[in-house]
C-alpha cells in the first residue's frame, strides 16, 4: 500500500505539528524550571501564599418608592493567614483568646474547621463589636487579618419577612454548587429566589506572607462585584397597616355565634394572611402573614435560641402562609361554580334553580343547610352570590358534576402554583372523580358535590391562588403570574430589566360572564354597609377540622373598573364579612395612593439616592 | 488469515513500550500524592489499571478490523445510550459524569470519544472508498462527521464536563484533516465561531444610551451589536479577497457565521443564571469560587521549585502538602514536575510526542483506509488530552478538567488510552506482515 503523496505531506505536517507542541511546551517547563527555578523554589520553600477572600456587597431591596427593606451593613470578623499545620499556641494563643474573647478550645476549633482550603485564612470570630475592632487594630499579632463580612439587616423587622427571607451560611450541597465555604446564601423569600442576582461575584487577594505570617505584599487581586439591587412593587404604607390589621384582627375573635356567652377570651394561636395585588398587572402591592419572625434575629450572626423559639412554636411563624398554606375556600369558591355554569350554559344570570332556599336541602338521606336557617326563597345567578346562598349552589354543582367544577377551578389555576417570585409556593387542590373513588369507592355520595361546590371537602386553595383568581375575573380573562419585583437596578443604579406581566393563561369570560360574576360580588357588598370605594368580592365561611372557621374575603376594587385587588384570609376567624372593612380600607388605600397607575414614578428616583444610607 | 499473521510479526513494541513507560510515570505520581480508594492505595489501583490496560491493549491488536469497521455504528450508539444513562442513573451527585456499578464507578464519556472515532470512520468508508481516497469527503460527508459528533457533544456538556465535550471538536476536525479536507478550510472553519462570539461583547455605554440596552433584551440579537457588525465587515472584506480561489465555501462559512450570530444572544439568554455562570466560568476560570487562579499560581510552582533534577521521589513539598489541588489527576503533571524536575518533564513530554507521532505513522502505513482514519483519529485524541492538560499546569491554557493519558489517576481513561495504543499496535503488525 502507497500512501499517496498528499497523505504524505499530512503525516509529515502532523508529525511537525505534535513536535512543535512538545518543543514549545518544553520551552515553558524550561523557562519555570531552569530560569525561574530558584524564584520558585523559593516560594515553594516555605509557600508564602495565602487567598483571603472578599466578599461583595449584597443588594439592596427597595419598595416601590425606594425605601430600603434589606441592606448591608458594615461588619468585621478577624481571621488567621497561619496554614492548618501551624496552630497558634503558647503566649500567641493566650493572646488571641484574650483579644476576641474566646476559650482556647473554641479559637482552635474554629481554626481547625472555618477555612475554605488550606490556603485560606481562618476566620477566628466573625461578628467583632468596635471595642474588639479597635483593640485588634491596636495589636501587632502576626497574621491577624480583618475581613470584612457585612451583615444583613432588615430595617422594618418583622415587618415583610415572609417576603424578604434572610441568610444564611452556604450548606455543603451549595458549596458543591458554586458558592463558597462559609459565603453567605439566601434563605426563603426573595433572598432566595434572587440568589444569584443579589449575592454579586466574590473576589478575592492573593497576598504574600512572611515567616512569620506577617502580610509583606499583595501578590493578585481581584475585586468583588456587587451585587443587584431590586424593586419591589411592593408599597410599605400599604404593607404596614395590612399586617397591623393582621395584629388586631387575628388573635380577637370577631364574634362568637354559637357559644352561649357572647364574648370569649381573647384567643392566642389565630394566624391569617393579606395580599393586595394590583389586578391589571399581577404585581403584589402588600404580602403579609401571620404570625411574623424577625429575619435579623434568624440565620447568620442569628439568635440560635430563637431560632430554636421559632421551630418548636407550634403557630409555625416560620410558615408563609399566603402561599404556602392551603384552606378550604368555602363560599369564595362560588364564584367558580358561577363561571363554570355561566360558560357551560348550565345557567344564565337570571337563572333560578328548581328548589327554592328554605335554609335546608336534602339529597337522599343527608340534609345540607344553608346559613340562613330561614331560607333565603328563589333567587337568581347575581341574587344567589350576594346572599351567598348555600342551597343554590348545591343544586348548581350538582347539575355542573365534578368535572365541571374541577375543569374550571383548574382553568382559574387553583390547583396550581401561581409562579410568584417566592420559593416553596404551595399548589391547592381541586375535587376529581379519581379523588372521590379513591376516598370513598365507586359509588360515592353525589352529596360530595354539593359539599365541593361550596368549597369544603376535598378543595383546598392558598390565598395567593385565589387572588390570582379573582384578579382574572378582574381584568376580563388574564390569568395572571404575581410579580414581587419590578425593576432589577445594577449596582450603580442604572435599571438592568424591569419585570413585564406574565398572562399564565386567558380565560373566556365573554359573552356576559364576567359583568354577571361582578354583578353578582357588588350584590355582596351592598349587604354590608357604605362601600366608597366601589369593592367588590365574596366572603368565605369555611369549615374545617381545627375548630373556629376559616374566614376569607376576596375581591377587587372599583367594581367598574377593577384596578386592585385583596384577600384576606384569617385561621378560625368566624365570618368572612367581618373582614370586609379592612379590605375597603386596604383598597382606599391602594387606590388613593396611585398604586396602580402604570407606572409608578417614584422608581425611577432610587438610582440617584443610593438609599444605602438611609437607616 | 489472522491465524497466520500472528506468527509473522508482533505488534508494534515501540508504541507499547512507550505508554508502559507512562503508566509508571503514573503509578509514581499516584504514589507520591497519596491517597486511597476502596481500601487500596491509589498508586495500586494505578498499576492494577495500567495491568489491565496492556491486557486490554494486546486484545484490540488482535482485533480484525474490517469487523470492527462494521461493528462501528453499533458501538458508538451503545456508547450513546451509557451516555444516556449516565444522566438518568440514580446517583446523588450533581454532576453526573459516571455510572456506579458496585465500587466502580465507570466514565461514560471515555467510550463515547473513542467511539466516534470508529464511527466517523465508517460513515466516511461507507459509500466509495477510492472517491474518499482521491477527492477527499464532500461537503455533506463532512457536515455529517460533524454532526456524528453533537450528541455526543451535546449530553456530556448537559453533565455537565464542557472541557471534556470539547475534546469532540479536534477529533472531528483531525478526522477530516486526515480524510482530505484541505488544512486551511478546516482553519477558517474557526471564523464561525469567532464571528459569533462578537455577538456577546458587551456594546459600549454610548451605543447602549443610543439604542437601549440591545441584545441583552432584544430578540433581534446580533443585529444590535457593533462589534459583531465590525466582525461582519471583516467577513465581507474576506470573502471579496477569496472569493475567486475559494468558491462557495467561503460564502457558507459567511452565512452560518451570520446565523450563529444571530441566533446566539436569544439562545444565550434562553439560558437561567445558573447556566450562564456556569458557562462564563468555563470560558473566564479565574471566575471559579473554588480559586483556579491561585491553583494555577501552585501548580507553577510546584513546577518550577523542581528545578534541573527534582526534589526526589515523594519529596515534592507543593503536592505532599496538599497545596497542589487535584493531585492525583488535573494536576498530575505538575507533581511529576517538581518530583523529577526538568530531566523529569521533557522525558515525560518526549514520551508523549513519540508516542503521537509514532501513532501518527503508523495511520500513514495502515493497510486500510479505515485503519488509517482511525489510528489517526486516536492520535489526536491522546495528543489533544496530553497537550492541554500539561498545557494547563503551566497555565498557558485554562483550566479544565482534561486527563493526561496513562498518568492521571482513573480506570476508564487509562483503558481507553491503552486500547488506543492497542489499535495502533496491531496495525503495525498487519503493516508488516504484508510487506514481509
Amino acid at each position: 500500500m502507497r500512501a499517496s503523496e498528499k497523505q504524505r505531506r499530512r503525516k509529515l505536517l502532523s508529525q511537525l505539528a505534535v513536535m512543535l507542541v512538545g518543543l514549545l511546551l518544553l520551552l515553558r517547563v524550561g523557562a519555570l524550571q531552569i530560569s525561574h527555578a530558584r524564584q520558585l523554589a523559593a516560594a515553594s520553600e516555605q509557600n508564602r501564599l495565602r487567598r483571603i477572600p472578599v466578599t461583595a456587597p449584597r443588594g439592596t431591596i427597595y419598595d416601590r418608592h425606594g425605601a430600603v427593606l434589606a441592606g448591608d451593613v458594615p461588619s468585621y470578623g478577624a481571621a488567621l493567614l497561619a496554614p492548618p499545620d501551624k496552630p497558634p499556641a503558647g503566649e500567641e494563643l493566650e493572646r488571641l483568646c484574650a483579644l476576641l474573647e474566646l476559650k482556647p478550645a473554641e479559637l482552635l476549633e474554629n481554626f481547625a474547621e472555618n477555612r475554605g482550603y488550606p490556603y485560606e485564612p481562618a476566620l477566628l470570630r466573625g461578628d467583632l463589636d468596635d471595642a474588639m475592632l479597635t483593640r485588634i487594630a491596636e495589636t501587632d499579632l502576626p497574621g491577624l487579618v480583618l475581613v470584612s463580612r457585612p451583615l444583613r439587616r432588615y430595617p422594618g423587622g418583622e415587618t415583610l419577612c415572609h417576603v424578604l427571607g434572610y441568610l444564611d451560611e452556604a450548606r455543603p450541597e451549595e458549596v458543591e454548587e458554586g458558592y463558597r465555604l462559609g459565603e453567605l446564601v439566601g434563605r426563603k423569600g426573595l433572598e432566595s429566589t434572587y440568589d444569584i442576582l443579589l449575592r454579586g461575584r466574590p473576589g478575592e487577594r492573593i497576598v504574600e506572607v512572611d515567616a512569620g505570617e506577617n502580610l509583606v505584599g499583595e501578590v493578585a487581586s481581584r475585586a468583588a462585584v456587587p451585587g443587584d439591587n431590586l424593586v419591589l412593587s411592593i408599597d410599605l404604607g400599604l404593607q404596614r397597616r395590612a399586617e397591623e390589621i393582621l395584629a388586631e384582627t387575628s388573635y380577637r375573635r370577631p364574634y362568637d355565634w354559637d357559644s352561649a356567652e357572647p364574648w370569649v377570651q381573647p384567643e392566642p394561636g389565630l394566624r391569617g394572611s393579606i395580599i393586595v395585588m394590583d389586578v391589571r398587572s399581577g404585581e403584589i402591592l402588600a404580602l403579609a402573614a401571620r404570625p411574623v419572625y424577625d429575619p435579623n434575629r434568624v440565620g447568620f450572626g442569628g439568635d440560635p435560641e430563637y431560632w430554636r423559639e421559632l421551630l418548636a412554636d407550634p403557630d409555625k411563624p416560620l410558615l408563609a402562609r399566603a402561599y404556602q398554606s392551603t384552606y378550604p375556600p368555602g363560599s369564595t369558591f362560588k364564584i367558580v361554580d358561577a363561571t363554570a355554569g355561566l360558560v357551560t350554559g348550565v345557567v344564565d344570570a337570571e337563572g333560578r334553580m328548581p328548589q327554592a332556599c328554605g335554609g335546608v336541602f336534602v339529597l337522599g338521606d343527608t340534609a345540607f343547610h344553608c346559613w340562613g336557617h330561614i331560607g333565603h326563597g328563589s333567587l337568581t345567578l347575581t341574587e344567589a352570590i350576594g346572599w351567598s346562598c348555600n342551597v343554590y349552589f348545591y343544586q348548581l354543582g350538582l347539575k355542573l358534576g365534578i368535572e365541571n367544577i374541577e375543569r374550571f377551578g383548574h382553568l382559574y389555576g387553583l390547583d396550581e402554583v401561581t409562579g410568584i417570585d417566592l420559593p416553596h409556593e404551595r399548589a391547592g387542590q381541586l375535587p376529581s372523580i379519581a379523588r372521590l373513588e379513591e376516598r370513598w369507592g365507586v359509588n360515592w355520595p353525589r352529596g360530595q358535590i354539593c359539599n365541593n361546590a361550596i368549597g369544603q371537602g376535598d378543595v383546598l386553595v392558598s390565598p395567593l391562588e385565589l387572588l390570582t383568581m379573582y384578579a382574572a375575573v378582574a381584568n376580563g380573562g388574564e390569568l395572571l403570574e404575581p410579580r414581587l419585583v419590578s425593576r432589577v437596578l445594577a449596582p450603580n443604579g442604572s435599571p438592568r430589566s424591569s419585570v413585564e406581566p406574565v398572562v399564565r393563561r386567558r380565560i373566556d369570560l365573554g359573552d356576559g360572564v364576567r359583568e354577571t360574576l361582578i354583578s353578582g360580588m357588588r350584590n355582596v357588598l351592598r349587604r354590608f354597609g357604605a362601600n366608597p370605594v366601589d369593592l367588590c368580592g365574596k366572603t368565605g365561611t369555611s369549615e374545617n377540622p381545627h375548630g373556629e372557621p376559616h374566614a376569607w374575603f376576596c375581591g377587587f376594587a372599583p367594581s367598574d373598573d377593577p384596578r386592585v385587588g385583596v384577600v384576606i384570609m384569617i385561621e378560625n376567624g368566624g365570618f368572612g364579612e367581618s373582614y370586609i372593612k379592612y379590605a375597603k380600607e386596604l383598597a382606599a388605600y391602594a387606590l388613593e395612593n396611585g398604586l396602580t397607575a402604570e407606572r409608578p414614578a417614584a422608581c425611577l428616583d432610587i438610582a440617584a439616592s443610593d438609599g444605602r444610607d438611609g437607616w | 488469515m489472522a491465524g497466520s499473521l500472528d506468527k509473522q510479526a508482533p505488534p508494534d513494541r515501540w508504541l507499547l513500550i512507550t505508554a508502559g513507560a507512562l503508566s509508571l510515570c503514573g503509578v509514581l505520581v499516584n504514589a507520591s500524592a497519596g491517597g486511597s480508594a476502596a481500601g487500596l492505595p491509589r498508586w495500586l489501583w494505578q498499576a492494577i489499571w495500567a495491568a489491565l490496560g496492556l491486557a486490554a491493549a494486546l486484545l484490540v491488536s488482535r482485533l480484525d478490523s474490517e469487523r470492527l469497521r462494521r461493528a462501528a455504528p453499533y458501538l458508538y450508539a451503545g456508547a450513546l445510550l451509557l451516555l444516556v444513562l449516565t444522566l438518568v442513573w440514580p446517583d446523588a451527585a450533581a454532576t453526573r459524569r459516571w455510572i456506579t456499578l458496585g465500587p466502580i464507578n465507570i466514565q461514560t464519556s471515555e467510550p463515547a470519544k473513542a467511539t466516534f472515532i470508529l464511527a466517523a470512520a465508517w460513515f466516511l468508508l461507507r459509500r466509495d472508498e477510492e472517491k474518499l481516497k482521491r477527492h477527499g469527503p464532500t461537503p455533506i460527508q463532512a457536515l455529517t462527521v460533524v454532526l456524528l459528533a453533537l450528541p455526543s457533544l451535546g449530553l456530556i456538556a448537559v453533565q455537565p464536563d464542557l472541557a471534556t465535550a470539547f475534546v469532540f471538536v479536534p477529533l472531528a476536525l483531525g478526522l477530516l484533516y486526515w480524510a482530505g479536507v484541505p488544512g486551511w478550510k478546516l482553519a477558517a472553519l474557526l471564523l464561525i465561531p469567532a464571528w459569533a462570539l462578537t455577538a456577546l461583547i458587551p456594546a459600549p455605554e454610548w451605543i447602549v444610551e443610543l439604542v437601549g440596552p440591545g441584545p441583552a433584551a432584544s430578540p433581534l440579537g446580533a443585529l444590535l451589536q457593533p462589534w459583531w457588525w465590525l466582525g461582519a465587515v471583516v467577513m465581507l472584506a474576506l470573502w471579496l479577497t477569496l472569493r475567486k480561489r475559494t468558491g462557495v465555501f467561503f460564502a457558507w462559512l459567511a452565512l452560518a457565521g451570520a446565523a450563529a450570530g444571530v441566533l446566539l444572544p436569544p439562545a444565550w439568554n434562553l439560558l437561567k443564571e445558573y447556566q450562564k455562570r456556569r458557562v462564563l466560568m468555563f470560558l473566564d476560570p479565574t471566575a471559579d469560587p473554588k480559586g483556579a487562579g491561585y491553583n494555577i499560581i501552585q501548580s507553577r510552582i510546584a513546577i518550577g521549585s523542581g528545578g534541573w533534577f527534582g526534589k526526589g521521589f515523594q519529596r515534592g513539598s507543593q503536592g505532599q502538602l496538599a497545596f497542589l489541588p487535584e493531585r492525583h489527576t488535573d494536576f498530575a503533571f505538575s507533581v511529576w514536575a517538581e518530583e523529577w524536575g526538568y530531566v523529569g518533564s521533557a522525558v515525560m513530554i518526549l514520551l508523549y510526542v513519540f508516542l503521537v507521532a509514532r501513532m501518527v505513522r503508523t495511520a500513514s502505513r495502515a493497510p486500510d483506509t479505515f485503519s488509517s482514519l482511525v489510528a489517526y483519529g486516536l492520535a489526536v485524541m491522546l495528543a489533544f488530552h496530553a497537550f492541554f492538560n500539561i498545557g494547563m499546569c503551566l497555565g498557558v491554557f485554562p483550566v479544565a478538567g482534561l486527563p493526561l493519558p496513562f498518568v492521571s489517576y482513573g480506570g476508564s481513561f487509562m483503558l481507553t488510552a491503552w486500547a488506543a495504543v492497542g489499535f495502533c499496535a496491531g496495525i503495525e503488525r498487519r503493516t508488516r506482515s504484508l510487506s514481509l
